[in-house]
Formats: structure tokens, C-alpha cells, sequence
């Protein structure tokens, strides 16, 4: 009977174990891959809530599995965990472009495309990054963007139509070259 | 503790690793099986909708940050996948595939070669095509060759390393019945070219431009 006892206790704590272990690995693995990454740029940037043109990928100067090489891309890793980010972009006519926000866990908190913007197209527009429930003064045109994590990584994708067409590339290159972030 | 209790608790720790190791591997044959919830499959290319988005369950983030960090939700945009061409063998870098199709129900789209999920280091610094730089016949259809030897037209050059072949086809800003659409139509096959047709297009690498050889 103490054996049947026993055994009972070894296999109770060893799924105890393995649930903890499992929730545990799966938890920290999306936060881990995202914070290596989130760091990297970080040092690029030179701190947080300042922006990096990364402009297009290459296999030289991106490792990130299926990474997009028809886009030029600007990041920006965020923290309004004490004051908001505010953020101007120039949007670009006749082209797929989207601002995201993806939290400390990878999740994509936040996704807006030009069409969905309350502006034209080759217009500036203003965003405001806080997080959920600050109190934020908002100017008339400003977009408020709640997020859910204080912490994390802000895209801004522009589809680039062809990227042999080095005219139509330089030109969308110095447009998303005119963002700028302040954080007040 | 004793020297038995220290036995037993390194098996329970070592039996909880190899059923955590079980689980996930059952987990993820689970998540890209096409009975899975929010799988779209059409013939090699498989999507998952919940990619990016909050409604990911625990094991599907952990692999999407390991597969493809940063995903956009699918209201964005829609990522499919292909590791197999159309008779179902696993897609591979040394091989020259064709994928003739129509556009898609998207705004915009791009299809891009992976050589073990990089991009694809090539001298023409080519890695993907999309709606807008797609050699077009008359007709709107179009033909792209994925291959490591030269090629005309809509070329993306598979470089010289051999590796697990991954093709991604993204949908921005997909329809709302994109889902139904692609049920009805489906996405285009990727079809291997045999090896004796591709052994000829190594005599030249200054091939006119203008349809594919």
C-alpha cells in the first residue's frame, strides 16, 4: 500500500512538474526571441522611442525567419510606460502601407493601413502611443493608439511596387526618412 | 534529502522534459494539420488566421516568434506557406519549381523564396515578386520560376546551397471572402520542372528577356 501511495505521489508530481515546465517554456519563448530582437534594434536606435530606418531586407542585414523583402520597414522600440510616444509619419500615395504595434509577447496589439486612415494619402499624420487608460492630451488630428503592453516594438511597413525601380524606391525611402517620434 | 528522493525527483524531472518534449511535438503536428482551427489549406499552401493576433493560443505564439516574428493579424495580412510542391515532396533548393497563377483576392501581394526560412543570398538581389513587378501575359496570368539556374522573366534565383525550400505567399490586406475565394479557386500549384529541361538553361546565363525557357 505504501508503494501504490508512493508511486501515486511521484506521478501526481511529475505532471505537476511537466504543466509548470510546459506553461513555463512556452511562456518565455515568445518573450525571449522578442526581447533578443527588441534589443538588437535598441542598440541600433541608440535607446528606446527612437526610431531605425531599417528600409529593405536582405539576407545580409536580417536573420528573422520569412522576413518581408517587399516592404521597407522603420522601427521603433517603444516604452510609454511613464509618458506617451508621439509619433509623425509622412504617408506615401498609391501603396500598401501599415503602422503595427506588437506587445513584449510578439502579439500584434495594434495594425492600421493607409486606407483605414482618416487622412489622404501624401498627408502627415500624427499618432499617439500610451498605454490603456493614460490620460493623454490629444491635438485635433492626432490617431491614439491604446496599447496593452508598455513595452515593445512599433513597424511601420511600405510596400515597395518594385524594388528595381530605384526612382520610385528613393522616393519612398526619403518619405518614411521624414518620421519622427517625440516622447512627451 | 536522501539519496532516493534525489533519485526519484531527477526521473520525475526527467519524465516531465520527454512529456513537455511529446506534447509540443503532438502540438505542432496538430497546429499545421488542416482540421486545425484556423487553418486555411489550398493544395501546398497552408495559412493559419490566428498568426499575429491576440487569439493565439500559447504553443501557436511560441512557435510563430520562432518562425516568423512579427507577424500582422490577418485583417493585414494573410501568410501562407509552402514546404511541399504539388505532389506533395518537400520543396529543396537545388530543384526548379514553376508557379503559374491569377491575383489573388488581396489588395496587394508578394510571394518570396526562403532557403531554411532566410532570404536567399543571389548576385540579381532578387527574393520575391509581387503584384505590382510581375511579368504579366495578356490575360493577367502570370509565371514564376523559382530556380538556381538562370532563368527568364519571373525569376527568383534559389542560389547555390542546397536547403529546405520555403515559400511564402502573402496576402495584404486580404479580402473579406478571400477564405471562400481561395476555397473556390485555388492557389496555384507548384509544379517541379524536371531536371533534363532544367540542365539545358545552364549553357547560358545571358538569356533574353521575355517568357520563360
Amino acid at each position: 500500500m505504501p508503494d501504490a501511495i508512493n508511486s501515486m505521489v511521484w506521478i501526481l508530481t511529475t505532471l505537476a512538474i511537466a504543466v509548470i515546465f510546459d506553461r513555463a517554456v512556452l511562456w518565455f519563448i515568445p518573450r525571449i526571441v522578442s526581447a533578443r530582437a527588441i534589443a538588437a534594434i535598441r542598440r541600433r536606435a541608440g535607446g528606446v522611442n527612437r526610431l531605425v530606418f531599417h528600409g529593405l531586407n536582405t539576407p545580409m542585414n536580417c536573420r528573422t525567419p520569412l522576413s518581408t523583402a517587399d516592404a521597407l520597414i522603420t522601427l521603433c522600440p517603444y516604452d510609454v510606460s511613464v509618458t506617451p510616444l508621439r509619433l509623425g509619419v509622412t504617408i506615401p500615395d498609391d501603396t500598401y502601407w501599415s503602422i503595427c504595434c506588437y506587445g513584449s509577447n510578439a502579439d500584434n496589439i495594434f495594425a492600421m493601413n493607409d486606407r483605414q486612415l482618416p487622412q489622404r494619402t501624401g498627408s502627415n499624420v500624427f499618432f499617439a502611443l500610451h498605454t490603456e487608460g493614460f490620460p493623454v492630451e490629444k491635438s485635433d488630428n492626432e490617431i491614439s493608439i491604446p496599447l496593452k503592453s508598455a513595452c515593445g516594438i512599433l513597424l511601420i511597413r511600405t510596400g515597395v511596387p518594385d524594388p528595381n525601380d530605384q526612382q520610385t524606391l528613393a522616393k519612398l525611402e526619403s518619405n518614411q526618412r521624414l518620421a519622427c517620434v517625440a516622447s512627451q | 534529502m536522501n539519496m532516493s528522493s534525489l533519485q526519484s525527483l531527477i526521473y520525475s524531472l526527467l519524465t516531465a522534459s520527454v512529456l513537455v518534449f511529446v506534447l509540443n511535438v503532438y502540438r505542432t503536428l496538430r497546429l499545421i494539420s488542416p482540421s486545425a482551427k484556423g487553418v486555411i489549406r489550398s493544395g501546398s499552401w497552408t495559412a493559419r488566421t490566428t498568426d499575429g493576433s491576440e487569439r493565439m493560443t500559447m504553443h501557436q505564439r511560441a512557435v510563430v516568434a520562432c518562425t516568423g516574428l512579427w507577424a500582422m493579424n490577418s485583417n493585414e495580412a494573410v501568410y501562407f506557406t509552402a514546404l511541399h510542391d504539388s505532389n506533395g515532396k518537400r520543396l529543396s533548393c537545388k530543384e526548379t519549381y514553376h508557379i503559374k497563377g491569377m491575383d489573388f483576392p488581396a489588395r496587394w501581394w508578394s510571394i518570396t523564396a526562403y532557403r531554411n526560412y532566410q532570404l536567399i543570398p543571389n548576385a540579381e538581389e532578387r527574393y520575391s515578386f509581387s503584384a505590382t513587378n510581375i511579368v504579366r501575359e495578356a490575360d493577367g496570368s502570370w509565371c514564376l520560376t523559382l530556380s538556381p539556374q538562370h532563368w527568364s522573366g519571373n525569376w527568383i534565383p534559389l542560389g547555390n546551397a542546397p536547403g529546405q525550400l520555403v515559400i511564402s505567399l502573402r496576402l495584404y490586406n486580404p479580402a473579406a471572402n478571400a477564405v471562400e475565394e481561395i476555397a473556390n479557386r485555388p492557389l496555384p500549384e507548384i509544379v517541379i520542372v524536371p531536371s533534363e529541361q532544367t540542365g539545358v538553361l545552364n549553357v547560358s546565363t545571358e538569356l533574353p528577356t521575355g517568357g520563360i525557357r
